[in-house]
């Protein structure tokens, strides 16, 4: 009788210890789609991480993270389809994301950077179009996303991906755009030293390593 | 003993897990049987669940037991739920997804429309069109002009739509009527539409068949749609050879403001680009317009648009029968056009929409020392709702009170006339769009008008429907009954004329790829009640509504904005057989601004390394008949054929500078549009004639666009 029940207390502890030492149910899956993601290199593989992070968003309900991706993974989808016609389709259920997003509780700065790589993305549709309402509404919201947060490398390699765009187009000095990135990348490397949560928004190092080797020396 | 718990403990474990695990298995199709490929499988109330593979297969496993709810959802699908018992081992399923109806960018109805606005696919021509198409001065009739189904009428200006005159397109804008919407001018040169191009972010063009939402307009409604998105704050310069205008802009995210103010002064161009109008006063006006915007609610929106015009010029008018003696007349237009509306938004609920506008419009005229002064005042006001019935089915309906009058005044000749008339209307309207599927998609409406101006009421059925014959192309068919007030001419004469009247039947066929269109379209229209009279019309007793005609044909539209890198074209094919006896004809005969076949090329380029585009717009149109009094036979002379080739260029000088530049008829052709002749003959019998020409061979534009805006220039990032 004794042992039964000195049993049941270890039993106990050593069940509630498990789950202690395990991540929660919101985390593991996070953990699951954050590895997804990273994997993600298609439009099918970013589609699949989308979902998982829809599904955890269904759940989590509080959570900002996972409707943060699930509006980052489609503007991805949507940058890198090489289907016009599904391009509006994709930045449509990414704006409906970042529209939820806006009632939660959340980094602003970072939402605003997903909605002006959306606005951006817009454009690619239909330049002759769509360029300038939507490059102007872009870098509206880029420089509100640096305006909350001026250390946000996101919201910089952004602008300065769109003043090199500028500048090239107009032939003049691509210099300013060039030390953005240069400055973005320190940031990125900043970020990662005093990252607090492992779910923060971290992407763009390699993007930005990539625009900085279009300005040469 | 310690074995003993360890194996205890390890077996709850293993039988917790064992236990609760089971494996879900199936596929996804849609409604054709084909695989649904990365539709999100999962479980309502957990984590758990997966994506469908390129076979629209998944598999998957859950802790979770008892009966649970399968979730499937796809971007374009209903969302489908499925409940499953896990307490037995579950069975392969194999689910249907169905497609979801899609509004927005599914099907639509094509026949008779143009739709041009910033944002869907579909559009047939983009906002921008408008202003860069060449050879139209940033006109929206001279853009349209350039799609099928119009006709170029080149001492008109104005739209002439299958075989319909001028005055039965009508402009509607944000829902509500605009009277006169064309400048005033001078007798036989063209006019331009009032309102600027730059204004509206959806233009919405009926070449028939339109929507039993408007009425009183034979052949054609143009819609058009004040901004609706707000732009950042900005200032707006231009410097033309032809004037000036100023603009500012002002947005937050409840208000915005639009202003602008032209002025025009064709003084120094008519002095460097000879004319062959003998202008004593050029053509000089001052303009303004306002739209404001502001959202009421969270989902109130009330919009207010403006446009203000004062013009003067005086001339030199040359008698047909004696070229050399001349008188002046002056011309003088006051314009204000006051337009304002709140809607609630539209989605899932019903949306309100109530609106009036008012249009006032003065032409003050002097022949030869006589005044004569032409008013025409009027105003619309319109209460709609629109909203769903149940899933498939969208219903829109209003009332609307419309009330103008119309009065000329003056004095010619010695005699003092004034011939005033007032139309009361009051209509109602009904109009449903039943999804019937994603493939078909029915129109039906009813339009009901009481007038005060004859005395009559009139039941208008419209009908259309739509059918998607395959991913890219569509079928629509589109029949209407139309009725419209004969001209302000003709009723000034005689008030209680009977409403003109007009059916359409149009066939059409799009088929659209991304960025290229396809579209042919054959149309048979029935005229009835046309006004007819005898002589110089001046005697009211020989009107009557005995009139009649037809009119039919074929339009043909392609557009490619894709086999050559930035290269856009588009070329217009009408096709016109037309006959009517109205008006003083003896008989049935082809109106003289008609001509059987139009053709419009339209080429625009975006030259990267040197940040230009280049823009070309080739018109043609076949011989036109005019009536020759010297010959006895009614409307048998003929026009030459008419060719015009403009050419256009803008250029990027800095992110915010841009210089135009414009040349019409390159090829300096003179194109005869018709002859007038002399009221009297001459000695011989004869009557003396004039052809009808442009006031000079070619019209050029130069002008400068500067915008300053704040944030807009993305180099001054240098805070950074």
């Amino acid at each position: 009788m004794k042992n039964s029940k000195s049993m049941l207390v270890i039993c106990v502890l050593l069940t509630l210890s498990s789950i202690g030492l395990a991540s929660s149910p919101y985390e593991k899956a996070m953990e699951q789609a954050m590895e997804k993601l990273g994997q993600s290199n298609n439009v099918a593989t970013f589609n699949e991480a989308g979902n998982m992070f829809d599904r955890i968003s269904l759940q989590a309900s509080s959570e900002w993270h996972p409707v943060y991706y699930s509006a980052y993974t489609r503007i991805i989808m949507a940058a890198i389809t090489d289907k016009m016609d599904d391009k509006d389709a994709y930045l449509d259920v990414a704006q409906e994301h970042l529209d939820k997003l806006k009632q939660m509780d959340h980094e602003a700065s970072e939402r605003l950077v997903l909605e002006g790589f959306l606005y951006m993305i817009r454009v690619t549709v239909d330049p002759a179009a769509r360029g300038q309402e939507y490059s102007a509404k872009s870098a509206t919201a880029l420089q509100e996303a640096l305006a909350l947060n001026n250390n946000n490398p996101r919201a910089i390699y952004m602008l300065g991906n769109m003043s090199f765009g500028t500048a090239r187009f107009f032939g003049t000095d691509t210099s300013e755009a060039c030390n953005m990135f240069r400055t973005a990348i320190e940031l990125f490397e900043l970020e990662a030293e005093n990252k607090k949560n492992n779910f923060d928004p971290s992407w763009g190092l390699n993007q930005t390593q990539g625009a900085l080797q279009q300005c040469g020396g | 003993m310690k074995t003993q718990i360890i194996t205890i403990i390890l077996s709850i474990a293993a039988s917790v897990i064992a236990d609760a695990q089971s494996t879900i298995k199936g596929s996804v199709i849609d409604n054709q049987g084909e695989p649904v490929i990365g539709a999100n499988v999962y479980l309502e109330n957990s984590f758990d669940g997966t994506s469908t593979d390129h076979e629209g297969l998944f598999s998957f496993e859950t802790d979770l037991s008892g009966v649970q709810v399968l979730i499937i959802s796809f971007i374009g699908y209903e969302e489908s739920k499925n409940e499953i018992d896990l307490e037995s081992p579950v069975p392969q399923l194999k689910i249907k997804l169905v497609e979801a109806i899609n509004k927005i960018d599914g099907i639509v109805i094509t026949a008779g429309s143009f739709e041009a606005g910033g944002e869907h696919k579909r559009e047939v021509l983009k906002e921008l069109d408008i202003v860069t198409t060449a050879g139209t001065s940033a006109d929206i009739a001279g853009a349209l002009n350039t799609l099928p189904g119009t006709q170029t009428v080149g001492e008109e200006g104005r739209l002439f739509v299958r075989g319909g005159s001028g005055h039965e397109a009508k402009t509607f804008i944000d829902g509500l009527l605009a009277l006169e919407p064309y400048h005033t001018t001078v007798p036989k040169t063209p006019t331009r539409n009032r309102f600027s191009p730059f204004l509206f972010s959806g233009t919405s063009f009926s070449t028939g068949g339109y929507s039993a939402e408007y009425g009183q307009a034979l052949s054609s409604a143009l819609i058009l749609t004040t901004k609706e998105k707000d732009m950042q704050n900005r200032a707006d310069f231009s410097l033309l050879n032809l004037g000036m205008e100023a603009g500012y802009s002002y947005a937050n995210e409840a208000t915005s403001v639009v202003g602008n103010v032209g002025y025009f002064n064709m003084k120094p161009y008519f002095s460097i680009v000879p004319q062959n109008i003998d202008w004593t006063k050029e053509p000089e006006s001052v303009e303004v317009n306002l739209v404001l915007r502001q959202n009421i609610g969270k989902t109130g929106r009330f919009k207010f648009y403006s446009n203000y015009l004062k013009s003067t010029s005086q001339l030199m008018n040359y008698s047909i029968e004696d070229p050399q003696s001349g008188s002046p007349m002056d011309i003088n237009n006051n314009y204000l056009y006051l337009n304002s509306s709140f809607r609630t938004s539209a989605g899932k609920t019903w949306s309100t929409f109530v609106g009036a506008s008012y249009t006032g419009n003065q032409n003050r005229y002097q022949i030869a020392g006589s005044p004569i002064d032409e008013d025409h005042h009027g105003y619309h006001t319109k209460l709609s709702f629109a909203g769903p019935v149940g899933n498939n089915l969208e219903l829109n309906t209003g009332i609307e009170y419309f009330r103008r009058a119309y009065s000329y005044t003056g004095t010619y000749q010695n005699l003092d006339f004034d011939l005033p008339f007032n139309e009361p209307l009051l209509s109602m309207f009904i109009e449903s769009d039943w999804y019937v599927s994603n493939k078909l998609l029915a129109r039906a409406g009813l339009r009901a008008e009481k007038s005060w101006l004859n005395n009559s009421f009139r039941l208008s059925p419209r009908l259309s429907l739509a059918y998607k014959t395959g991913e890219k192309s569509q079928v629509s068919f589109a029949f209407g009954q139309f009725s419209q007030a004969s001209e302000n001419e003709v009723l000034r004469i005689k008030p209680e004329l009977a409403y003109e009247k007009a059916n359409h039947y149009i066939l059409n066929y799009q088929w659209m790829l991304e960025k290229r269109t396809f579209r042919i379209e054959a149309f048979y229209k029935q005229y009835n009640n046309l006004v007819k009279y005898s002589g110089d019309g001046f005697d009211p007793s020989s009107y009557t509504n005995l009139g009649f005609g037809v009119a039919r044909g074929i339009d043909v539209f392609w557009r490619d904005n894709k086999s050559l890198k930035n290269v856009d074209y588009w070329v217009s094919y009408s096709f016109l057989d037309t006959e009517r006896d109205y008006k003083n004809y003896p008989g049935l005969y082809m109106p003289e601004y008609a001509s059987r076949h139009n053709l419009s090329v339209v080429y625009k380029q975006f030259i990267l390394p040197i940040r230009t585009q280049i823009g070309g717009t080739y018109s043609y149109g076949s011989p036109r008949p005019f009536n020759d009094k010297n010959v006895p036979e009614f409307n048998s002379g003929k026009t030459p054929h008419y060719h015009d080739l403009s050419l256009s260029l803008s250029h990027l000088l800095l992110p915010n500078l841009i210089i135009y530049g414009s040349m019409t008829n390159i090829l300096g052709r003179k194109n005869v549009f018709g002859y007038e002749y002399g009221t009297t003959p001459m000695e011989d019998g004869m009557y003396n004639s004039r052809p009808i020409i442009l006031p000079s061979k070619h019209f050029y534009i130069l002008g400068i666009f500067y915008t300053i805006s704040k944030g807009g220039t993305l180099n001054q990032m240098k805070s950074l």
